[in-house]
């Protein structure tokens, strides 16, 4: 671009201009043609060609890496390349840094590693970067013993002096390269740890300040993805673009906004990966995404557009897979105030509330239904065997009318314009108020936009004068964490705490307790379960449904599987 | 003319002033509060407070404006919340893949729409002036987002003549041929409207010349017919166009945001969309500011030539 930010610079084209006038025609097609062409035609020159600055940990030119990849191929796998079509670009490829799912969950699974993993289709971890763990009898330290010959795409080796400082500079504000981001999400998943240390140079050792059995789920999350140190002091901030992790793809290349390349780790200590490159490319708009599908731009796509879900079923040429999420859309009652402080009439909002129709109508089956305080994706703990309010507008009117409710009856319901796992929360809230006034509630409702609704929200529903109220969770990787922070007495509004409905009872606050102390997976699902049958039947909040996760993809690509806490792997992905 | 220049450049910096203080007042005007809104609903209050002091929020509000002015003026425009890297870098390297698809759109209106002016105005009531005037009209109602999908749908998925979105192909090295390929689609699209407009626009005011008692003497003269449709008439429009070529950019910047969203287009239209939904508050500020003040810069550039074109100007 010219340089016109200097006023001296302007006042000399001004007079440079004048000067050329020799004819005010000439200088008529000068400033329209000439100037058009010629001036944005090195305007267009001037931006440089193509290539978005590209932060390659390895800097060789495209073309030949492309090439190097075709013959560097073990005979078993096709050194083909994928394109996934992301919801939005990767935030960083520091495992500290994101704060969304987009990047914790699709991408960064494949550059990075964690001490454990989620095995394929539950919560349930197994060994990754440790091989083994042991957990001492007070639950309290957790000793991993790491996986020897293990890499890091920078070819430094991954030791516990590794493991101890991935953990330490996220923990330690101190660290000399202490850098979580804007949000320190470390200490929400790791903040029970109270001491860290290298017992030798295979082994660490985790001490917690009190037992934490999500402590290990939280550990499979690529936060804790373990990071070359070496790579980190040497890139500081520029660690970000870089992204050195020991997983079985490392970054290739990542023009901003436009795509991220990964290629095949030839030096992955496992089974290696069978693309030779997978590429990354944000596409925002939902229909975008879709059609780029479609046109075979890209091979796979997730979150869906709800109306388009039957058109790609239909698609010979596309597979479809969907899978409830670790997600729970609900209603909070204000249980300090009338009407909701009577179990009574809860029931009857329960029993009025059309479930089914909203979720097929309006939601489009990108919902599956939910009874319970816990999503069934954290099978077993989940259970459906819980109290299930069907619609039944009649049974609705009789309950009200056995409490002394009168038809006509006033309620305030906050509802929100949209939000981050809110769904379709205005549409929803305006057919709850619909079937609440067949059964004789009037609900009023005050719709506020999704940053202003959490401050009301968050200062309480009874200081707001407010009855009845919309939120939904994602509960990471743990089932107990979000039902502690939603329905524990001591997370009321006034402790500045989630549980919005004020709901007390303490067998449920000693099960939220020892259901996070528990390791015993039999125990705590029973705990669980029970947990799940009181908040049914006592109802505070009434659970709605669980956002559904879906994909979309070509039928050449096989090997492709959904994970209930959204992550992606495609090391064992193939294209045909 | 140097007191014409100063004139336009002093009025330059007021907007720019005005648009500033607009710009800064985005945070505070959003209802609830700004870093509870930027930090969801699982922030913790440390986390709060860190980033409030972090963002100079506890300060009386001229004091965060005079700071926040004066680093801008450094170009620290702070750093995005959710990227996590510095805002400026990130915005000029998106707004160069805007200024790639806004010129391209601008070339392929500006091009066509004279000419298409121009062809009406010559055979002015004739047929030929009826269809121009039809397309002209139909490019002008259908929304760019709308004729995007129907294009992507079109000669994308149906075709498969052209890619469906993006820069360039995600894999192998970018080169201009792909970048032109790719470019096809989002800037015809872009063009639609102001191409209509230039062509009416043209069209009358060729209409408004040619019936001038010049353009007679000329043609009485014994000048040729196509000589005087475009030295004499074509040419005494060009002062208007050049006023219209100011006023267009505004709506091809504008236009960008629908066009690079659909198109998944890397520029600062579609990052703006995504900073809104994030509730990004730097990346929305200061991509505001960068557009605003390209779009002031380009009348301040439409006025210089205005008055190069036109002597009567530059004396008032």
């Amino acid at each position: 671009m010219a340089d016109t930010s200097n006023p001296s610079d302007l006042t000399e084209a001004g007079t440079e201009l004048a000067r050329l006038m020799i004819s005010r025609r000439e200088m008529l097609r000068l400033a329209t043609f000439t100037a058009l062409s010629g001036t944005f035609g090195s305007l267009l020159a001037g931006c440089a060609p193509p290539a978005a600055p590209s932060t390659a940990p390895t800097s060789a030119p495209a073309a030949t890496s492309a090439a190097m990849t075709t013959t560097s191929a073990p005979a078993t796998a096709m050194a083909a390349s994928i394109v996934v079509g992301l919801v939005a670009e990767p935030t960083s490829m520091d495992p500290a840094h994101p704060t969304d799912n987009n990047t914790i969950s699709r991408v960064h699974p494949n550059v990075f590693e964690t001490l454990v993993k989620f095995k394929q289709g539950t919560y349930e971890v197994e060994p990754l970067v440790a091989e083994s763990y042991t957990v001492s009898d007070d639950n309290l330290t957790y000793t991993f013993k790491i996986r020897q010959g293990i890499t890091f795409h920078d070819g430094t080796p991954l030791d516990a002096d590794a493991v101890v400082y991935s953990f330490e500079r996220q923990l330690d504000p101190n660290h000399p390269e202490a850098d979580t981001g804007p949000f320190p999400f470390a200490s929400w998943y790791y903040g029970s740890v109270d001491k860290l240390e290298k017992v030798d140079e295979r082994t660490v050792a985790f001490t917690l300040k009190e037992a934490f059995t999500p402590f290990i789920t939280n550990l499979a999350i690529t936060i804790g993805g373990i990071v070359s140190p070496t790579a980190v002091k040497q890139e500081r901030a520029g660690f970000s673009e870089a992204g050195i992790g020991s997983g079985p793809f490392k970054l290739k290349s990542w023009d901003k906004s436009v795509k991220m390349t990964l290629e095949r780790f030839d030096g992955y200590w496992g089974n290696k990966a069978r693309l030779g490159e997978l590429i990354y490319r944000p596409i925002v708009d939902e229909q975008t995404r879709i059609t780029e599908l479609l046109s075979g731009g890209v091979q796979l796509v997730t979150d869906l557009p709800p109306d388009n879900i039957e058109q790609i079923k239909q698609n010979p040429d596309l597979v479809y897979a969907e899978l409830p999420g670790p997600h729970a859309w609900f209603l909070n009652f204000n249980m300090k105030s009338a009407p909701f402080n009577d179990i009574k009439v809860r029931k009857a909002v329960a029993y009025a509330i059309n479930r089914q129709a909203i979720i097929t109508d309006l939601l489009k089956n990108t919902g599956t239904p939910l009874h319970s305080c816990i999503p069934e994706a954290f099978a077993p703990y989940y259970t459906p065997d819980v109290t299930m309010y069907e619609y039944d507008p009649e049974k609705a009117r009789a309950l009200l009318s056995e409490a002394g409710i009168a038809p006509g009856t006033r309620i305030k319901f906050l509802v929100t314009e949209s939000g981050s796992g809110m769904q379709s929360p205005k549409v929803m809230g305006e057919a709850i108020q619909a079937d609440l006034a067949k059964v004789g509630i009037e609900a009023e409702i005050t719709v506020l936009e999704w940053g202003a609704y959490l401050n009301v929200y968050n200062a309480g529903l009874d200081a707001g004068g407010y009855h009845l109220a919309q939120m939904s969770w994602f509960y990471g990787a743990d089932p107990g964490v979000v039902p502690q922070a939603t329905l524990h007495s001591k997370n009321w509004p006034t402790n500045k705490g989630f549980n919005a409905s004020y709901y007390a009872n303490p067998r449920v606050d000693e099960l939220l307790d020892t259901g996070l102390a528990e390791r015993d997976p039999v125990k705590r699902t029973a705990i669980y379960h029970e947990l799940q049958r009181i908040v049914a039947d006592e109802l505070p909040n009434l659970y709605f449904d669980s956002q559904i996760q879906t994909a979309a993809m070509a039928k050449t690509v096989k090997g492709f599987v959904l994970h209930p806490s959204f992550e992606q792997r495609y090391v064992d992905v193939t294209i045909g | 003319m140097r007191r014409y220049i100063t004139q336009r450049l002093l009025s330059a910096v007021i907007v720019l002033f005005g648009v500033s203080i607009l710009v800064f007042m985005v945070l505070h005007l959003t209802p609830g509060d700004p870093v509870e809104i930027m930090l969801g609903p699982t922030a913790r209050p440390g986390d709060i407070e860190r980033l409030r002091a972090e963002l100079g929020l506890t300060d009386p509000l001229p004091v965060q404006y005079v700071r926040w002015v004066s680093r801008a003026l450094q170009g620290d425009l702070g750093r995005s919340i959710q990227l996590n890297r510095p805002v400026l870098p990130e915005l000029l390297s998106r707004f160069q893949a805007t200024l790639i698809l806004a010129v391209a759109a601008a070339i392929i209106a500006f091009s066509l729409g004279l000419l298409l002016g121009v062809i009406s105005a010559v055979n002015h009531n004739k047929l030929v002036d009826r269809v121009v005037a039809g397309f002209a009209m139909l490019a002008v109602s259908m929304p760019a987002f709308w004729v995007g999908m129907i294009g992507i749908v079109v000669f994308a998925v149906n075709l498969r003549w052209l890619p469906a979105s993006g820069m360039y192909p995600p894999q192998g090295a970018p080169s201009w041929g792909k970048l032109l390929v790719h470019l096809i689609m989002p800037a015809t699209t872009l063009a639609l409207v102001p191409m209509a407009v230039i062509a009416r626009f043209t069209r009358s005011q060729m209409l408004e010349v040619l019936g001038q008692e010049f353009v007679l003497t000329a043609r009485a003269k014994g000048v040729p017919r196509a000589r005087v449709i475009v030295d004499h008439a074509f040419g005494n429009t060009l002062v208007a166009l050049i006023t219209l070529l100011g006023l267009e950019a505004g709506i091809l910047l504008a236009g960008a945001v629908y066009v690079e969203t659909v198109f998944a287009w890397p520029g600062i239209g579609s990052l703006m969309v995504e900073a809104i939904l994030k509730r990004d508050f730097p990346i929305v500020q200061g991509g505001v500011l960068v557009i605003a003040t390209s779009y002031v810069l380009i009348n301040l550039l439409t006025d210089l030539l205005h008055a190069a074109a036109d002597p009567r100007i530059r004396v008032t």
